[in-house]
C-alpha cells in the first residue's frame, strides 16, 4: 500500500506538470482529490484496518493528499502568471496616439510675471503692499512732491472720476500710504494697477501693471538701489544680464534716474528690439526726496530710501517676445493656451 | 555635568537662587540641562545611636535596637544588614514623611517599632540603599542632619560644550560666573610640607613619546593611613553621583571635580621595578598586554593604546581607567599620586574601543592644559596629608618635554564692534577678560596670531596709552589693540575672534542690537489665499483673464441687476476714452461675457474663464470700496475632447464639485447653502453659500435671454453657461484664522458599510448626513453617497440613495457587533424621522 501511494504522487506529478490551462487543473484535482480519486477510496479502506495500522497510515494518506494539493496550486499560480505575461507581451499600443492629460487652464502671462517679480523681490526680504486703484490728490500728486500746474495732472493725462478722486498713475501713492502707517525700516514692492489717458497702441495701455519697491532705513544709498536693481536683473533675466542707471527728473526722487538693463533679445550687441542701443528701459528709480520724507513724517536727517518703479506689461512682452501690448488685453484662448 | 550648587558656592559665594543662576549660566553660554532641588529634611529625621541590637526572633535579618538620640531612647526594628550596636546613625520618627511614606509607630513581627533607620537613597542623598547610614562616632546625638549632608541643595546636570574643558572643574564654572557676575572667586591654595626624603631616590618617571603624553607628573606620600571618609567628603561624591571608595581615593575625585584636572593614586608598594628604584613608564601597550582594571574587566590592549606601566607590566590605561594591580585599598601604606597630560585624540580612541568612558577621559578627551598639573597634585596633597596623614616626599617626578609657551593675543575693540555689531569701551573689555583671567599686558599696533615679541607691536598711539596719556584718538596708520596673555587653562582661545566670542557672551547676545524689525506691513493670509484660488482654478481647466477696470454701464444694466441699485454704487470717470469705458466696473461678469462671446466667435466651444480683480463701489461722501471677486464662466464640456473617453456636458454637480474644491483648498466652512434668485441666473440652478449671514458666493446657469444680449446664443449653440461669482475679500477674511493640525492616523482598522433606501426627494442630503454623523460623532468617520436611483419601482416624490459610512474607533478594533449597533441606530432614526424603506 505504501508503495502505492509513492506511485500515485510520482504519476500525479507527471500529470499535474502537463497541464496547460485551468480546466487541465480543474481535471487534474477532480482525478486526485475528487471524490472518486484513487485517494478517496484508500479512506473508505481504512476502517478495514486494524486500530493499531489505522493511525498511521491515516497519516500517510494525509501526506499524500497535502503534497498533491502542494503541486496543484504551484502549477495554478505558474499559469495564472503565464496568461498575466502573455496578456501584457499581446498588446500593440500606438505610442503616438495622445495621451490623456488632466485638465489644466493657466494663469495669464500678466500674472505670471507678476508672481515671478514678487517671488523674487520675497526672496530679498521684501513684503508686499497693496493699496487702492482710486487714490486722492494728495497721495498721487502732492505728497510725491508733484507741483500743482505738473502737466501729468491733466485731463489728458490723468482719469478723474465723479466722486472727486482719480484713478493712480502709479503705484507710488501705496509708499505713501505705508510711510504713513509704518515706521522704518521699510522694505516694501508694490503691485498694482495703474492708469493713464493713453490711447492703447502697441507700446501704451490705459490700464497697466506697475511694482514699485521702496526700502528705508538708516544708510540707505544709492549703492543699496544699484545692488537691488542688478540682483533683480539677474533673477529675472539670467546671470549675463546688466544693469544701469542714468539721470533723468521725478518730482518725488532725488537724485533721480532711469533703469536700462542690457538688451535680453541681442546681449547688448544692438539689435531691433533695442533699437540698436544695446539698453532697454525698464522704469525710475532715485532716492527718496526729503520733502517726501517730511511729508510722511520721517525724519530725513536719520532715514534715507530708494524707490524704484518697474512696467509689468513691458516685461511680460520682452519676456514672452509679444510685439502688441493690446494682445494681453483681448484675452484670446489661442494666446492664453500657451500660457499653461 | 552633575554639580552641587553649595558645592560651587565653596569657590564663589553666590546668592542667587535657582533661576536667577540658571539664567546666568544659560546667557554665558552653559546649558543647564536639568536642576534637582534636594529639599531640606524635616526635624524629626535626627543623629541616634544605635545601642544594642538583637535579633528579632523568627526572623532572620530584623533586628529590635534601642536607639539612643541624646534625650531619649526609642525602640526600632531594622532589617539592614549593617545595623549593629555602637554604630551612630540616622533616625525617623513617626511622623515622618519620606517620598509618598509617611513614618508610623508600628509592630513589626509582634516587636513595636518607632520609627525607621535610613539608607541614602531613603533620604533622597544618593542612590545607595545598601544599609543605613553610618555617622562618625564623633558625633552629637538628637540634632537635624540637614547640616551634616549639605541640604538644602540644588542640583544641577549641565552641558559643558566640547571646546570648554576649563568649565569641566567647579572652579573653573565659579571663574566664569565670577566674570559674569564681578563677583570674586575664592580659588584655594594649596599648601603642604615636605619631607627631607627626596623622591627622585623612590622613583623615576618616563615618557616614550610626548605627542601622546605632554606631561607626567607623580608625587610620593609614604606611611598614609587609607580609610573611610568623612561624612562630608563622602556626601559631596554621593550627591554628584560618585560612590566614595576610600579617602585617597575620594580625594583624587574631590579635586577632579574642584579643578577638572583628573588624578590618579598607585599603591607605590605594588609597583614592581628593574632596578634600584620604582619607574613608572608611559608607553604604547604591547599587542595582546592584558590589564584588569578597577571596573574588574580584563581588557586585551593593543599597541594604539597608551598605559602607565611600572618596570614590569601596565598599571592603568592613561587617562582612562587604573588597573586592579596597583589600587589603593586600605592596606595601602604608601602612594603615588599622578597628574599628567594625554593625548586627547589617544584617550578617545581607546575609550571608545573599549566603551569605557570615564569621568577622566571624558576630561582628557577635552584637551586638559598641562600647567594644571601644579594646582591640582597640590591641592590633592594638601588634602590627603590632612585626612589620610603620612609624610610627603620632597620634590616632585616631572616630565615635561617640551614646556607650553605662553601665549600673547591681540584684540581690538573696532573689531569687536565690526562683528558684533556694537561698542564696548576698554574698561568693560578689561573687566570682563580679567574676571575670565586673561592678564592685561599693553597696548599696540594690530598683529594677529600669538605674539612672541612684543616690541614688534610697538606703536606711538599705544605707547602714550601705555604711557597713561590722554586717549589719543587721532591714529594714523596704526590699530588700537589691547593685548593679553592668556591663562594656559583656555586651551581654546588661540585667535582674536576667541576673544571676541568670549566678550560678547559674558555682555550678554541680548545687547547684541537688532538693527532691522520685519515691519509686517503684508497680508500674507491675503497673498496666498489669491495664489491658491488663481492655481486652484487653473488646475480646474480654467483660464484667467485680464480686463480694463471700466466698464460700459449699459453692459452692467444687461445683468437686470437692479438698476438704481447699480447706478447708485457706479464711479463714473469725468475723462472717459469712450462711452462704453465710462465707469469703473462693480462685477467682473459683462466683461467676462465678452471674452466669452469673443472666443466663441473665434470657434471655441468649451470655454472655462476666470478673472481674479477689483471692483469698486461708491460710498458715502466719496469715499468708496475696492473689493476683491473671483469670477469664472463654464461653457462646454466638462473635459477636453479626446479620442478615448467620452466626455460629458458640465452640469450642477460639476460646478458645485469646483466650488466644494476651493472651498475645502482654502479650508473654508460654509454654514449654509441656499436656492436663491439672481436676476441673470435661472431660479431653479441658482445658489448661495453663506457664513453666518454674510453671502461667500454664489453660482448657477446663466439665463439664456441674458446670454444673447451679450451676443451668445445659447439655444442655437445647444450650450449652458455657468457662471461663479466669488466675494474674494469675505473668503480671505473665513480663513483668516485657520490653523491646520494634523489628526493622528488611526491605529485600528477601519470598517465600512453601505445601506440603500428610499426617502423623500424633499430631504436634503445635507441634513440626512448631519444626522447620521450625529449619532455617534466618535466612531463615525464619514458618511458618502455613492448612488442616487429615481424611476421605476421608486414612488413618485421619492428617491433611493445609497450610503458609504465609514467607522473607526481610535482606541479599539471595533467588534462586528458594535458595528451593527451603530449601524441599526442609524437606520431606526431615519425610520422614525423620515419613514424611509430600507432596500
Ligand atoms: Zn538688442
Amino acid at each position: 500500500m505504501h508503495q502505492q501511494l509513492l506511485d500515485l504522487i510520482d504519476k500525479a506529478q507527471i500529470d499535474i506538470a502537463q497541464c496547460s490551462s485551468p480546466n487541465d487543473i480543474l481535471n487534474a484535482k477532480a482525478l486526485y482529490l475528487g471524490k472518486k480519486s484513487y485517494l478517496n477510496t484508500l479512506f473508505s479502506q481504512l476502517r478495514e484496518l486494524s486500530a493499531e495500522e489505522r493511525p498511521a497510515f491515516g497519516q500517510k494518506i494525509n501526506d499524500a493528499r497535502t503534497k498533491i494539493e502542494e503541486l496543484l496550486n504551484f502549477k495554478e499560480k505558474a499559469l495564472k502568471t503565464q496568461n498575466w505575461d502573455k496578456q501584457n507581451a499581446g498588446v500593440k499600443t500606438d505610442f503616438s496616439m495622445p495621451g490623456i492629460m488632466p485638465e489644466r487652464g493657466g494663469l495669464h502671462p500678466l500674472t505670471i510675471i507678476m508672481h515671478e517679480i514678487e517671488d523674487t523681490f520675497l526672496s530679498m526680504g521684501f513684503e508686499i503692499a497693496e493699496g487702492f486703484d482710486i487714490e486722492d490728490e494728495f497721495h498721487n500728486f502732492d505728497a510725491l512732491n508733484t507741483p500743482k500746474d505738473h502737466p501729468s495732472r491733466n485731463l489728458a493725462d490723468t482719469f478723474y472720476l465723479d466722486n472727486g478722486k482719480l484713478l493712480r498713475t502709479q503705484t507710488s501713492p501705496v509708499q505713501i500710504r505705508v510711510m504713513e502707517n509704518f515706521k522704518p525700516p521699510i522694505r516694501i514692492i508694490s503691485p498694482g494697477r495703474c492708469y493713464r489717458n493713453d490711447k492703447p497702441d502697441p507700446s501704451h495701455s490705459p490700464v497697466f501693471s506697475q511694482v514699485e519697491a521702496l526700502v528705508v532705513d538708516k544708510g540707505v544709498s544709492l549703492a543699496d538701489l544699484r545692488d537691488t536693481l542688478q540682483n533683480f536683473a539677474i533673477l529675472m533675466f539670467g546671470p549675463n544680464v546688466k544693469s544701469r542707471i542714468r539721470p533723468h527728473f521725478f518730482p518725488f526722487t532725488e537724485p533721480s534716474a532711469e533703469i536700462d538693463i542690457s538688451c535680453v533679445n541681442c546681449g547688448g550687441t544692438g539689435c531691433r528690439v533695442c533699437k540698436n542701443s544695446g539698453w532697454l528701459e525698464m522704469g525710475g528709480a532715485g532716492m527718496v526726496d526729503p520733502n517726501v520724507f517730511n511729508i510722511v513724517g520721517i525724519d530725513p536727517e536719520i532715514y534715507s530710501g530708494f524707490a524704484f518703479g518697474l512696467g509689468i506689461e513691458r516685461i511680460t512682452m520682452l519676456k514672452y517676445n509679444i510685439p502688441d501690448m493690446r494682445i494681453l488685453f483681448e484675452n484670446d484662448l489661442r494666446m492664453l493656451r500657451q500660457f499653461r | 555635568m552633575r554639580i552641587s550648587y553649595n558645592w560651587l558656592k565653596d569657590y564663589i559665594p553666590l546668592q542667587y537662587s535657582t533661576e536667577e543662576i540658571k539664567n546666568i549660566l544659560t546667557f554665558s553660554g552653559i546649558e543647564v540641562e536639568a536642576v534637582e532641588e534636594m529639599p531640606a529634611l524635616q526635624d524629626t529625621i535626627v543623629t541616634a545611636k544605635i545601642l544594642s541590637a538583637d535579633k528579632v526572633e523568627g526572623s532572620d535579618h530584623l533586628h529590635v535596637c534601642q536607639v539612643d538620640t541624646g534625650d531619649q531612647v526609642h525602640q526600632v526594628v531594622c532589617g539592614a544588614a549593617n545595623c549593629r550596636a555602637g554604630i551612630t546613625c540616622v533616625l525617623a520618627l513617626p511622623g515622618t514623611r519620606l517620598g509618598d511614606i509617611t513614618i508610623k509607630a508600628a509592630k513589626l513581627r509582634g516587636v513595636a517599632s518607632n520609627g525607621m533607620l535610613c539608607s541614602e537613597r531613603e533620604l533622597g542623598i544618593s542612590e545607595n540603599h545598601e544599609g543605613i547610614i553610618e555617622l562618625g562616632s564623633d558625633i552629637a546625638l538628637g540634632h537635624n542632619v540637614n547640616d551634616l549632608f549639605g541640604l538644602p541643595d540644588t542640583m544641577f546636570e549641565f552641558e559643558i560644550t566640547p571646546n570648554r574643558s576649563d568649565l569641566l572643574g567647579l572652579l573653573g564654572i565659579a571663574r566664569d560666573l565670577s566674570a559674569s557676575t564681578g563677583i570674586p572667586v575664592n580659588t584655594p591654595t594649596p599648601h603642604f610640607t615636605e619631607s627631607d626624603l627626596p623622591v627622585s631616590s623612590l622613583l623615576s618617571v618616563d615618557i616614550a613619546d610626548e605627542n601622546l603624553c605632554s606631561r607626567y607628573t607623580a608625587r610620593v606620600i609614604r606611611n598614609v593611613t587609607v580609610t573611610e571618609s568623612p561624612l562630608w567628603l563622602k556626601t559631596k561624591l554621593t550627591k554628584i553621583g560618585l560612590k566614595s571608595i576610600n579617602n585617597v581615593v575620594d580625594i583624587t575625585n574631590l579635586v577632579m571635580f574642584e579643578s577638572g584636572h583628573p588624578l590618579h593614586a598607585f599603591d607605590f608598594d605594588l609597583l614592581e621595578s628593574t632596578g634600584e628604584i620604582k619607574e613608572i613608564k608611559i608607553r604604547n601597550a604591547n599587542d595582546g598586554e592584558i590589564i584588569t582594571a578597577l571596573d574588574g574587566k580584563n581588557y586585551k590592549l593593543d599597541i594604539n593604546d597608551l598605559v602607565i606601566a611600572d618596570g614590569v607590566k601596565p598599571i592603568a590605561i592613561a587617562g582612562v581607567i587604573g588597573g586592579m594591580n596597583s589600587h589603593i585599598t586600605e592596606s595601602t601604606k604608601n602612594i603615588v599620586l599622578e597628574s599628567a597630560v594625554f593625548d586627547p585624540g589617544s584617550v578617545r580612541r581607546t575609550a571608545y574601543k573599549y566603551k569605557l568612558t570615564t569621568d577622566s577621559s571624558y576630561r582628557f578627551e577635552r584637551h586638559i592644559s598641562a600647567p594644571s598639573t601644579d594646582y591640582s597634585t597640590g591641592r590633592a596633597v594638601q588634602i590627603i596629608l590632612e585626612l589620610a596623614g603620612g609624610s610627603l616626599c620632597k620634590g616632585i617626578c616631572d616630565s615635561y618635554p617640551i614646556p607650553l609657551a605662553e601665549s600673547i593675543l591681540g584684540l581690538r575693540p573696532t573689531r569687536y564692534e565690526s562683528i558684533i555689531g556694537y561698542k564696548l569701551s576698554d574698561e568693560t573689555i578689561l573687566k570682563y577678560l580679567s574676571g575670565l583671567g586673561l592678564e592685561f599686558v599693553q597696548y599696540g599696533d594690530w598683529k594677529a596670531g600669538n605674539i612672541t615679541d612684543l616690541a614688534s607691536v610697538y606703536c606711538y598711539h599705544a605707547e602714550q596709552i601705555n604711557l597713561g596719556n590722554a586717549v589719543f584718538e587721532e591714529k594714523i596708520g596704526c590699530q588700537h589693540t589691547m593685548y593679553f596673555r592668556i591663562p594656559h587653562y583656555r586651551v581654546d582661545l588661540e585667535r582674536e575672534i576667541d576673544i571676541i566670542e568670549e566678550l560678547a557672551r559674558l555682555d550678554g547676545y541680548d545687547k547684541v542690537p537688532q538693527k532691522t524689525t520685519i515691519s509686517l506691513i503684508m497680508d500674507r493670509h491675503a497673498y496666498e489665499v489669491k495664489r491658491r484660488a488663481k492655481s486652484y482654478f487653473s488646475g480646474c481647466g480654467f483660464f484667467e483673464v485680464i480686463n480694463f477696470s471700466f466698464d460700459d454701464p449699459e453692459n452692467i444694466a444687461l445683468l437686470g441687476l437692479d438698476e438704481t441699485f447699480q447706478e447708485a454704487n457706479m464711479i463714473s470717470l469725468i475723462n472717459p476714452q469712450s462711452s462704453n469705458q465710462s465707469v469703473m466696473r462693480t462685477t467682473l461678469i459683462p466683461q467676462l461675457l465678452k471674452t466669452m462671446q469673443y472666443n466663441i466667435n473665434h470657434g471655441e466651444s468649451n470655454v472655462r474663464i476666470y478673472e481674479a480683480n477689483k471692483v469698486y463701489l461708491r460710498g458715502n461722501d466719496g469715499a468708496h470700496s475696492e473689493n476683491m471677486r473671483f469670477s469664472a464662466l463654464v461653457m462646454g464640456k466638462n473635459t477636453e475632447e479626446h479620442w478615448l473617453e467620452k466626455n460629458s456636458n458640465t452640469g450642477f454637480y460639476h460646478i458645485k464639485g469646483i466650488v466644494d474644491g476651493l472651498l475645502n483648498t482654502l479650508n473654508l466652512k460654509i454654514s449654509d447653502v441656499q436656492n436663491n434668485t439672481t436676476p441673470y441666473l435661472i431660479d431653479s440652478f441658482s445658489v448661495k453659500y453663506l457664513s453666518g449671514a454674510s453671502e461667500v458666493l454664489r453660482f448657477g446657469k446663466l439665463k439664456p435671454e441674458v446670454a444673447s444680449k451679450f451676443g451668445i446664443d445659447l439655444i442655437d449653440l445647444k450650450q449652458d453657461i455657468w457662471v461663479i461669482d466669488i466675494d474674494l475679500n469675505s473668503v480671505i477674511e473665513l480663513g483668516r484664522n485657520f490653523e491646520r493640525k494634523f489628526i493622528p492616523i488611526p491605529k485600528f482598522p477601519t470598517v465600512e458599510r453601505d445601506i440603500s433606501f428610499v426617502i423623500s426627494n424633499e430631504v436634503p442630503y445635507s441634513i440626512l448626513r448631519e444626522h447620521i454623523m450625529k449619532i455617534d460623532h466618535q466612531l463615525i468617520c464619514s458618511v458618502n453617497v455613492f448612488d442616487e436611483y429615481k424611476g421605476k419601482q421608486i414612488p413618485e416624490g421619492f428617491r433611493s440613495l445609497s450610503l458609504h459610512i465609514v467607522l473607526n474607533d481610535s482606541g479599539k478594533t471595533l467588534t462586528i457587533e458594535r458595528v451593527d449597533k451603530v449601524i441599526d441606530t442609524i437606520i431606526n432614526m431615519l425610520l422614525e424621522k423620515w419613514q424611509i424603506k430600507m432596500r
